[in-house]
């Protein structure tokens, strides 16, 4: 390891974030289902991860309550271009930042910001566990 | 350290913070009053995502402990009535969460306010008033 050349550490360190980052994403998309207030779990299923621009689609409408579904990134997560993790329900804002919308949900009264804050401590952490020591 | 004691220290500050104003607001806290006003008042929410951080140092009979949180400010007013006065519940918010560091603790307890978020003010829907949140991450060693 000592003798290795800088350059010969880049595939190590590109892997390591191609990583950290999915698991990043994944746990974060799964956090934000798991958290969100059910009614029917419209909103809890149409979470969804986008590169270079947020999906815009959401889960079909539902006449009664079903279960939470989270769909899986389609691609492959790599540690280039822009990230998102976006929900286009128009009543999605709402629920995520209002208290009084949010009451009796899993993840609490603030259940996005209290994610969304400690996003970046998690990402922090995941980097470390995966970048070459 | 318990988190009652972190609890303590945000919530004593803020609801100082709004019962000093010129119009003092009511202040809501997690799982004490069920009914909420009509008119303006303000909903403090805190949570402990993250309580698996390692012990700081041992100090011999007490450990210090470092525990991660999130705090949100949620302020609400009349709807239809203009943005001020939702920027100024707002910046009281702001103001109490810089300070917070800077206030000496009966519990020893030693906050530190991380990156804050907002005003976000939020006005979709047709809810009878207007919101606008803050919230912000937080450490705490004690």
């Amino acid at each position: 390891m000592a003798n290795k050349k800088l350059s010969e550490h880049i595939p190590d360190i590109k892997a390591a974030l191609n990583k950290g980052l999915a698991e990043h994403l994944a746990v974060t998309q799964g956090k934000l289902s798991k958290a969100n207030p059910v009614d029917t779990g419209r909103m809890a299923s149409s979470w969804f991860i986008g590169k270079n621009a947020p999906d815009r689609s959401v889960a079909a409408e539902r006449s009664g309550p079903g279960p939470v579904e989270v769909r899986e990134y389609s691609g492959v997560i790599e540690f280039d271009g822009s990230w998102y993790i976006s929900n286009n329900l128009p009543y999605a804002e709402r629920v995520s930042f209002d208290p009084k919308w949010a009451k009796g949900g899993a993840g609490g009264s603030a259940w996005f910001t209290t994610i969304t804050g400690q996003m970046p401590a998690d990402l922090n952490d995941r980097m470390a566990k995966y970048l070459p020591k | 350290m318990s988190y009652t004691a972190i609890r303590a220290v945000f919530e004593a500050a803020l609801n100082t913070a709004y019962q000093g104003l010129t119009t003092p607001v009511p202040v809501l806290f997690d799982n004490v009053q069920e009914t909420q006003p009509n008119g303006e008042h303000v909903i403090l929410s805190i949570g402990f995502p993250s309580s698996t951080e390692p012990l700081v140092c041992s100090t011999g009979e007490t450990n210090i402990e470092f525990i991660r949180g999130s705090i949100q400010v949620s302020c609400y007013v009349p709807r239809g009535r203009g943005m001020k006065r939702l920027e100024e519940l707002a910046a009281v918010a702001l103001q109490t969460l810089v300070a917070i560091p800077q206030q000496a603790d009966p519990n020893k307890i030693c906050p530190r306010v991380g990156n804050i978020e907002g005003p976000t003010p939020i006005l979709s829907g047709d809810e009878p008033y207007g919101l606008s949140v803050v919230s912000a991450v937080f450490t705490a060693r004690g």
